[in-house]
């Protein structure tokens, strides 16, 4: 399905948009209208991964916004870097001291950028039917949802992977009893902590696309792992 | 589409490990940008031995990779790789299953490259076709087609391109070229170039194509001299073919073919050959002022020494410029022909020196003679000041009651001992020219060959190899092509002797890999330092030898040259006659900077002292010589003899 054009894939789905989608951004459009998720029976191999992160001027969801995104697409187990996006969304109204501060971008770089919404759309049609993966994964697809919340209609439908819980499930297993509890389980389930006890080492951390990178190589490294436990499909996948 | 960010990230990543540390930021960018990244845990194969080579290779980017091949049955470890390593290559380019098994030893990250990646990076810089050499053979399309040795100088001088040296200088070729037609006399022209005050005039054709050549000092020599008739026509005395060259000719080049062929003019044409226009003219002259110190300065000097002392004095300046040009990174094979130009030149006027001497006590030569150079020097390939190795072969003498016998070990005597004062120490094995035993007749060298031909067993134990690298230095060249033949005609007899000599060659098989900064054996043994001489230069040098007189190939060539004409001979020997050429080359320079900076002979190399590329390039020779060894083993049954 990947490598067909996107005209061919919208003839094929043939689904109707909303009457709204008129006001919609170009790329949220083409996003919507291929609307097709992966089969469950789909061998991990062959499932097209878009492992992202975006980078907030604060983790409070209802007061924060969306200042950069960034997404690198895996071929089954493999990073494909010359499959993958980045955008930076102009804030000009934040920007402020925090963000700077975490994120290391100076407000000049946000004024330069997308608006929030065309950010996330753009975004949405990079990825078209990939399973979507990232670090807290809740946390980042709320985002993206806040983000395009204005076009009635549009929603993020993707299937998604959320790699802390993924680490914490093929290293304990589900049924384990001696699991690790309140903050110290948190802790440990940190991509910071990941990505050392996992050996990754990627300059650029803290920003979008160097976080995303990180993902990417700590998720390849927890698919392995997954592939020990049994998991082969995507359903076995995206089962709890 | 793609991330700026993530590219730059894996960029430096690459950036790490030759040879992406060299590479434009550009082209790195660009090849970051179509990078996979794959991970293993240990355990996991990337391709196995036998299968056909995916269209990608790998750069190791963190991790431990065993590579392993089947043999007889058994796995057998022939290399470990470590960060920055890049392995698959070679299947890729030469479009061949893969020779080994790769496993992963630890939890190991690759960046994946394309096919189409890695002959882009071939293609756009020479210096990664550098590193690759050794592996590659003729196989890349964009170099198939040239001299491989000259895709390797290619590349060097791209490498040495901030430095200037020779090989990358070039001389700005005189443009207001005198010519004249075919038709011209020989008043006619002298006076045009009396007129334009130039030394030389080129003879084209109604295309401007070059013709031939007449200098002021044909003039000289040809008219004055020879007493010609000035209405005589121009083409009556000049010299032709022209050598002619393109604008892309290096210093370097030049002078190498000064000094081999003698000529101090070029015709700069179109496109290097005589079938195009002439565009300018480069004369000796030009080159001598383009370079300033310059080897054929110390030629000519020594050329004209009258004493032994002067000839120390003139080595010792050779070799202070070997020292310089070994520094400037000049290309190996021209810094070989100068060396060994610059030793010949120096033994011939030290046989002229001699033959004056016994001249002056009343003795002449009663037969002609030729001085021949054995070992290293004999295919020149002497880098570093060693020991003498050389003979005398004169005409059979007929009945003389010793008359010969006695004037040429007394010149072979007197020859050794001026060497020796110019710097060569004596050959411990006494393999010299003031040897009775090694200053023979003709009849009695065939004799001695045919010997060790029949009785092979002998070779070995006496080291007699080196004599099989004869080259004539001085004298009558026709006596060595008449004892070549005879080898060449008693080796069709007795083919046995071959397999010895092959034998020989495989008898040190080189070390498997480096990791680290240790020699991994084929036994699992580490070790700090190797024996490039027996482990890797000689065998090569030996299987060339072996197969250039099997093969009935009559040159008196380095090994380098040797193994191009094997491969232009025999076909199916191509590939891996370029490969041991090109592998040759670079252990000869590995060894000479090692000697270099060390003040030995550079036959121990230290691992830890070569950088990364270094070592790379040397690991890549192992594989190399290796399958020589086995190509050695099955094509003359050695298994036999052991």
């Amino acid at each position: 399905m990947r490598l067909l054009p996107k005209f061919l894939k919208n003839l094929i789905s043939n689904r109707p948009l909303p009457a709204a989608a008129n006001g919609w951004p170009r790329a949220l459009r083409d996003y919507m209208a291929t609307k097709s998720r992966l089969p469950r029976s789909t061998p991990l191999g062959d499932v097209r991964f878009v492992v992202f992160d975006s980078e907030t001027s604060g983790l409070d969801l209802s007061k924060n916004r969306l200042l950069s995104i960034a997404g690198v697409a895996m071929a089954g187990p493999e990073v494909q870097l010359d499959d993958a996006f980045e955008a930076m969304v102009a804030q000009p109204d934040v920007g402020g001291a925090n963000a700077a501060v975490v994120h290391g971008l100076v407000s000049n770089d946000l004024a330069d950028g997308l608006p929030e919404d065309e950010a996330a759309a753009r975004f949405l049609a990079f990825a078209g039917d990939a399973v979507l993966v990232a670090h807290h994964a809740a946390f980042d697809i709320q985002m993206l949802r806040k983000a395009i919340a204005s076009h009635r209609g549009a929603k993020v439908w993707n299937q998604t992977i959320d790699t802390a819980q993924l680490a914490e499930r093929v290293e304990v297993g589900p049924m384990s009893s001696n699991r690790a509890t309140g903050a110290d389980q948190r802790a440990a389930y940190r991509l910071d902590s990941l990505v050392e006890r996992y050996g990754i080492d990627v300059a650029e951390r803290h920003t979008a696309a160097g976080d995303a990178l990180a993902t990417a190589l700590l998720f390849q490294r927890l698919l392995k792992k997954a592939q020990r436990r049994g998991i082969h499909t995507l359903g076995d996948l995206l089962a709890r | 589409m793609s991330s700026d960010s993530m590219i730059l990230t894996v960029a430096n990543r690459l950036a790490k490990h030759p040879p992406f540390d060299k590479l434009d930021r550009e082209l790195l960018d660009r090849i970051a940008k179509g990078i996979r990244i794959r991970y293993l845990e240990p355990g996991e194969v990337v391709f196995e031995q036998g299968s056909a080579p995916s269209p990608e290779c790998y750069v190791l980017v963190k991790g431990e990779i065993q590579v392993s091949q089947r043999v007889d049955g058994k796995d057998v470890l022939v290399d470990v790789c470590d960060d920055g390593d890049i392995f698959g290559v070679r299947a890729l380019l030469g479009d061949r299953p893969y020779a080994a098994t790769t496993q992963a030893k630890a939890d190991t990250l690759l960046y994946v490259l394309s096919k189409d990646q890695l002959h882009e990076l071939v293609a756009a810089a020479p210096r990664v076709a550098m590193f690759f050499a050794a592996d590659f053979a003729g196989d890349v399309p964009q170099l198939g087609e040239t001299n491989r040795l000259v895709a390797v100088r290619e590349a060097r001088r791209h490498e040495r391109a901030a430095e200037a040296g020779d090989d990358v200088r070039r001389v700005d070729p005189v443009r207001d070229v005198l010519t004249c037609n075919i038709e011209t006399t020989i008043r006619d022209a002298a006076s045009m170039m009396s007129e334009r005050n130039v030394g030389s005039i080129l003879i084209v054709d109604e295309d401007r194509r070059p013709l031939g050549i007449v200098t002021d000092s044909d003039l000289r020599s040809k008219v004055v001299g020879q007493g010609r008739n000035v209405s005589d026509l121009i083409s009556e005395i000049m010299s032709a073919p022209v050598l002619t060259i393109d604008e892309q000719t290096t210093l370097s080049m030049m002078i190498a073919t000064v000094m081999k062929k003698h000529l101090h003019h070029f015709a700069v044409t179109e496109d290097g050959t005589p079938n195009t226009p002439v565009t300018g003219i480069v004369s000796e002259h030009d080159i001598l002022k383009t370079q300033g110190s310059h080897p054929t300065v110390i030629l000519t000097e020594i050329s004209r020494a009258k004493t032994k002392e002067r000839l120390r004095v003139l080595r010792d300046q050779a070799e202070e410029l070997l020292r310089r040009y070994l520094e400037d990174e000049v290309g190996m094979s021209f810094l070989a022909n100068m060396i060994s130009e610059i030793n010949d030149t120096l033994i011939r006027r030290a046989i002229r020196l001699s033959l004056q001497e016994l001249a002056g006590r009343g003795m002449q030569p009663p037969v002609p003679f030729c001085w021949l150079a054995l070992g290293s020097e004999g295919r020149e390939e002497q880098l570093l000041r060693t020991d003498q190795d050389n003979a005398i072969l004169y005409a059979d003498p007929g009945e003389d009651d010793g008359a010969a016998e006695r004037f040429f070990l007394e010149l072979g005597r007197l020859v050794v001992d001026i060497l020796v004062e110019a710097g060569f120490k004596r050959c411990p094995g006494d393999v010299m020219a003031s040897n009775p035993k090694w200053n023979q007749p003709l009849a009695a060298w065939k004799r001695c060959f045919s010997q060790w031909i029949r009785e092979p067993e002998n070779i070995a134990v006496m080291h007699t190899n080196i004599f099989f690298d004869f080259r004539p230095v001085h004298g009558e060249n026709a006596l060595a092509a008449e004892l070549k033949g005879h080898i060449f005609e008693s080796i069709t007899v007795d083919r046995s002797f071959l397999s010895f000599f092959a034998l020989n060659a495989t008898r040190n098989p080189p070390p498997l890999s480096f990791f680290r900064n240790m020699i991994v054996e084929r036994s699992g043994e580490h070790r700090d330092a190797f024996d490039i001489k027996a482990r890797a230069m000689m065998p090569l040098a030996d299987a060339a030898r072996v197969l250039v007189y099997d093969l009935g190939i009559d040159i008196y060539g380095s090994t380098a040259e040797r193994w191009q004409r094997i491969g232009e001979t025999h076909e199916h020997l191509a590939r891996l006659a370029g490969e041991a050429g090109m592998a040759y080359e670079i252990l000869m320079r590995i060894r000479a900077l090692e000697g270099l900076s060390r003040g030995t002979s550079g036959r121990y190399v230290h691992i830890k002292e070569l950088n990364k590329l270094e070592r790379q390039t040397l690991r890549n020779t192992f594989s190399v010589v290796k399958d020589v060894q086995l190509m050695l083993t099955s094509r003359y049954r050695t298994d036999f003899l052991r």
